[in-house]
């Protein structure tokens, strides 16, 4: 990695274009990336630095042949606890929380929707997610909060299944989790 | 798009802030009080997008966790679209050399 903000230096002859590059690599694309949610939008170009610079969260970019942004996700850290009986369940021995890899953000430009885009993002935030879970801090699953229904049947085409009464109110989406170890099967075979 | 009304109730100084608020952005009462509350409705949508923690029921908990010692193997479909991901890619995002 290098550290200007141009992004034709980010891919010099012979690197591959799919490689994900971070956000505060790549500061002049945020202000100008439109996926069609005016709040997938204002985070890339207003918070994703400043989230990046305090650790909160990791943004990675999917820069496309024509060198402009195709598409972002974010990672941080997040946790799945019990709601009740909690410290119950804890006392018998039973594990009161789960550590998880949250999946904050995913969002493909606008032209580009309907291509596969998608997919291609989620795949790489399948492998990063694997990446970090094996690490020292170790995670089992994967998080999602989708913003909307569409959002909810995209990811259950990945095998993400929904949280039932994890949602904060009526009309907003259950948030979703995957296995760690199904994302890694699925990372295999897309590095295949 | 189909508009509905909104009649809200607030104290006299309530209403005279809003008013200078309004006032100082070149907003008339109205405006003013949809652009902020619409910012507001955004931000407490979104913010769950970062939320750390996910609270669910004892019983779903214990769902979760009896999946995860599954190791589940991806589904056909799942697996179906990783590879086509995989094809859309290559044919994307070709090396450059």
């Amino acid at each position: 990695m290098n550290d200007t903000n141009d992004p034709s230096d980010l891919f010099p002859s012979g690197l591959h274009r799919l490689d994900m590059i971070p956000a505060t690599q790549a500061t002049d694309l945020l202000a100008s990336f439109q996926c069609g949610q005016d709040v997938l939008d204002g985070w890339l170009a207003t918070r994703a630095a400043t989230a990046e610079k305090l650790g909160m969260a990791r943004t990675f970019l999917l820069i496309g042949p024509d060198r402009k942004l195709d598409g972002y996700f974010c990672l941080s850290s997040a946790t799945l606890m019990r709601d009740r009986l909690r410290r119950a369940a804890e006392r018998q021995g039973m594990p009161g929380h789960v550590p998880a890899i949250l999946l904050g953000r995913l969002a493909v430009a606008e032209t580009l929707h309907g291509q596969g885009i998608g997919s291609i993002l989620l795949a790489h935030a399948l492998e990063q997610a694997c990446r970090a879970a094996h690490g020292p801090a170790a995670a089992a699953m994967i998080l999602v909060h989708p913003i909307d229904a569409a959002a909810s049947r995209f990811y259950a085409k990945f095998d993400f299944r929904p949280l039932s009464g994890s949602e904060p109110a009526e009309g907003i989406e259950p948030a979703m989790y995957l296995p760690i170890t199904t994302a890694a099967k699925l990372v295999m075979l897309f590095r295949q | 798009m189909k508009q509905e009304r909104l009649n809200l109730r607030a104290s006299s100084a309530t209403v005279a802030r809003i008013d200078q608020a309004a006032a100082a952005l070149g907003q008339d009462r109205t405006s003013f009080m949809i652009d902020a509350a619409t910012a507001r409705a955004e931000d407490v949508l979104t913010s769950r997008f970062d939320d750390p923690l996910v609270f669910v029921s004892d019983a779903v908990f214990d769902e979760v966790l009896a999946h995860l010692a599954q190791a589940p193997d991806p589904s056909a479909e799942a697996v179906d679209r990783i590879r086509r991901a995989r094809l859309t890619a290559d044919e994307r995002y070709k090396r450059s050399q």
